[in-house]
């Protein structure tokens, strides 16, 4: 089947003050219809700026330097600006950490549920109201009908997540993209927004890409996750087999020092040396080389590609990939 | 033979004052915390987890309630008689960058504590900080480099090499790894095991990171809307917790063993969102009764206390273990799970 979302090789640096930061350098990916990605990693590892990029979010000082974002084929890094317009929202429509950044303080949550619809000539008038408190209620708000008349500051930070989720259902998108969606909210709520998203992506066949910093978020909300380090993707696995079968030693890293509730008599061990630095030219082979357990000659040479390590699984890693071969020959 | 707690906190409250009225953000909360021990605050935001914290440094005068610090009363000491105790309490707080000051050299920023408390000559004082970024796994070459040139879990060392500057005995961290990535987190996390055995420290360790607290605390108080609901040590309380709150605190942590199998449950419903109780408005009785799946009749009438339910473990639930409840089946079964 082919793909809804499409990204190719996508870079993307940040040009400020004549120094040059390079946040996403080679991006693949893809997104089926009705399908979820995760895409997890560090900060710094690039994976804000992608789902940004996809949307054409990202401020002027940022150049997209090769790549393409394809929606079933259509490269969305080449749409005018009106364009673009039109298919935000009712194409692809996205959820950010902090709700309290995007709604307008001053405007009832109703009216602002409200305009979009109008805006997008959706509906008016009392059919408007009586969307928007459908919507409301269809993402597990009590007492809609009140809800509509009230401020932001009248909500818990769940619940504005899910005024924030309302309203990027408005237009019925086909892909709808959450960054850090519960970063930001207690365990529980956490917990709660996720089912949420979970089911609205199963009920409407919508396809979604889920970003988090979790990886045991993604491995529970996603089909498949990309882990990502230094503005590339090291892997894509399917969800199951992220958090016993990675084959990348970051990612293995990564599940290695992430603090776990049923194992905690033992402090996780941490990845050694520091976080790429993108404000410094990259080295040239892998990205990870410096800060790698399993680290070969051949590895500071050239930059390893995703290759597969099974037909649903790819990894970046010359190691990695190269023990699947072996394993494959013994067999 | 009791021994004299190093931190004591008795019926402590902090309440405030708003355009919607009064709320106490801090409860009559009472906990005793002995040298050695490390004591872990939990629960979601708007608990007073932080408060607490906060109340405890002196950092907020207390509405009601005493704290004693190795025995001495010290809720209503002034600032000149507080000199010495500040130095014998120090903190670590979530945001390193606006704990330390921008315009100092990360060196500076150690010695700076030092200077304050006029220990040592200035050779010895730049000799200790040196030998305090060492311990702290920060190079000493980088003495004279600016908090905004060293990365974020940098800075975080070094903000705890400042607070061990003192030789202080109690260590407050309130979310002091929360804001840093995983790999990181794990390194400052083994950083702060192994300063517990060496320099003999007593943590207060504010976190919503349950795993974390796990980890680094023996002693846990789990908070809802200002009052500690449960209390014990840490391998009481995460093995079977009593109250309902921690059950479904803990049930809620994304973990390994709960990760879902390919294409496993779709949930069936949309689950609209519980409210908590607003802490201007707190219901009869038990606060925690509206989101309780347990709650009965006297839960509304009658505010459980804290009472023991297990081996050093406290709970505030009628229906929580000990003598008053018989344990019912599907209540052992929801436990067992743990």
């Amino acid at each position: 089947m082919a793909a809804l979302l499409e990204v190719r090789n996508l870079a993307v640096e940040f040009h400020r003050d004549r120094a040059v930061s390079r946040a996403v350098n080679g991006v693949t990916l893809s997104v089926e219809r009705g399908k979820s990605l995760g895409i997890v990693g560090e900060s710094g590892s690039g994976k804000s700026v992608t789902v940004k990029a996809i949307m054409r979010l990202l401020p002027r000082y940022a150049r997209s330097a090769s790549g393409a974002v394809l929606l079933e084929g259509q490269d969305v890094m080449r749409l005018s600006e009106g364009r673009m317009r039109h298919l935000r929202g009712r194409r692809m429509a996205m959820v950010f950490q902090d709700p309290h950044a995007y709604l307008n303080p001053t405007k009832t949550v109703g009216s602002q549920l409200v305009e979009p619809l109008i805006l997008h000539r959706l509906a008016a008038g009392a059919e408007a109201k009586r969307r928007a408190v459908d919507l409301l209620r269809l993402v597990g708000i009590p007492s809609p009908e009140v809800r509509f008349t009230q401020y932001p500051f009248e909500f818990s930070g769940g619940m504005l997540q899910r005024v924030m989720i309302a309203m990027a259902l408005i237009a019925d998108p086909d892909l709808l993209i959450a960054d850090e969606p519960t970063t930001a909210l207690d365990v529980t709520v956490q917990a709660q927004i996720l089912r949420l998203l979970r089911k609205l992506k199963e009920d409407r066949g919508m396809a979604m890409i889920l970003v988090t910093h979790d990886l045991v978020v993604a491995a529970q909300t996603c089909d498949e996750v990309v882990v990502m380090y230094g503005g590339t993707v090291v892997e894509r696995v399917p969800s199951h087999k992220l958090l016993t079968a990675s084959a990348h030693p970051y990612a293995r890293g990564l599940i290695a020092c992430t603090p776990r509730i049923s194992n905690a008599d033992t402090i996780p061990t941490p990845i050694a040396g520091q976080p790429l630095n993108l404000r410094e030219p990259l080295p040239g082979g892998c990205l990870f080389a410096a800060r790698c357990p399993d680290r070969v000659a051949q590895c500071t040479e050239v930059r390893p590609q995703l290759e597969d390590v099974a037909p649903d699984h790819q990894v970046a890693c010359f190691v990695a990939a190269g023990a699947a071969k072996e394993g494959a020959v013994h067999e | 033979m009791s021994e004299t707690p190093l931190l004591e906190a008795s019926e402590l409250t902090r309440r405030f004052r708003s355009r919607q009225g009064v709320m106490s953000a801090v409860d009559r909360v009472s906990f005793r915390l002995m040298r050695g021990e490390h004591l872990g605050i939990v629960g979601a935001s708007g608990s007073g987890k932080s408060t607490v914290a906060k109340l405890v440094q002196r950092l907020l005068p207390a509405t009601e309630g005493h704290i004693y610090y190795s025995g001495r009363d010290v809720t209503n000491l002034g600032e000149r008689a507080l000199r010495p105790l500040r130095r014998r309490i120090q903190s670590v707080s979530q945001n390193p960058y606006a704990s330390l000051f921008p315009n100092k050299s990360i060196g500076q920023n150690i010695v700076e504590p030092m200077l304050l408390h006029r220990m040592g000559s200035p050779k010895e004082r730049m000799d200790s900080a040196m030998r305090l970024m060492r311990q702290v796994g920060v190079p000493s070459e980088q003495f004279y480099a600016f908090p905004h040139e060293i990365s974020g879990g940098q800075q975080q060392r070094i903000a705890i090499a400042r607070a061990l500057a003192l030789h202080p005995e109690l260590l407050i961290l309130d979310e002091a790894v929360s804001s840093l990535d995983v790999s990181i987190q794990a390194q400052i996390l083994h950083l702060l095991v192994e300063l517990q055995g060496q320099y003999s420290l007593t943590y207060l360790f504010v976190s919503h990171n349950l795993a974390v607290v796990r980890m680094i605390c023996t002693q846990v108080a789990v908070m809802f809307l200002g009052r500690i609901v449960e209390l014990g040590p840490v391998s009481e309380i995460f093995s079977h917790p009593a109250h309902p709150y921690t059950q479904a605190l803990l049930a809620a942590v994304p973990d390994f063993s709960s990760a879902r199998p390919a294409g496993a449950d779709v949930p069936q419903e949309v689950d609209s969102e519980p409210e908590p109780p607003s802490p201007y408005r707190l219901p009869s009785g038990c606060r925690y009764r509206t989101l309780c799946p347990i709650a009965t009749q006297r839960c509304e009438s009658e505010e459980p206390q804290l009472r023991t339910v297990g081996a050093g473990q406290h709970a505030a639930c009628h229906y929580s273990g000990g003598a008053e409840a018989e344990p019912d089946p599907a209540r052992t079964e929801r436990e067992g799970v743990r």
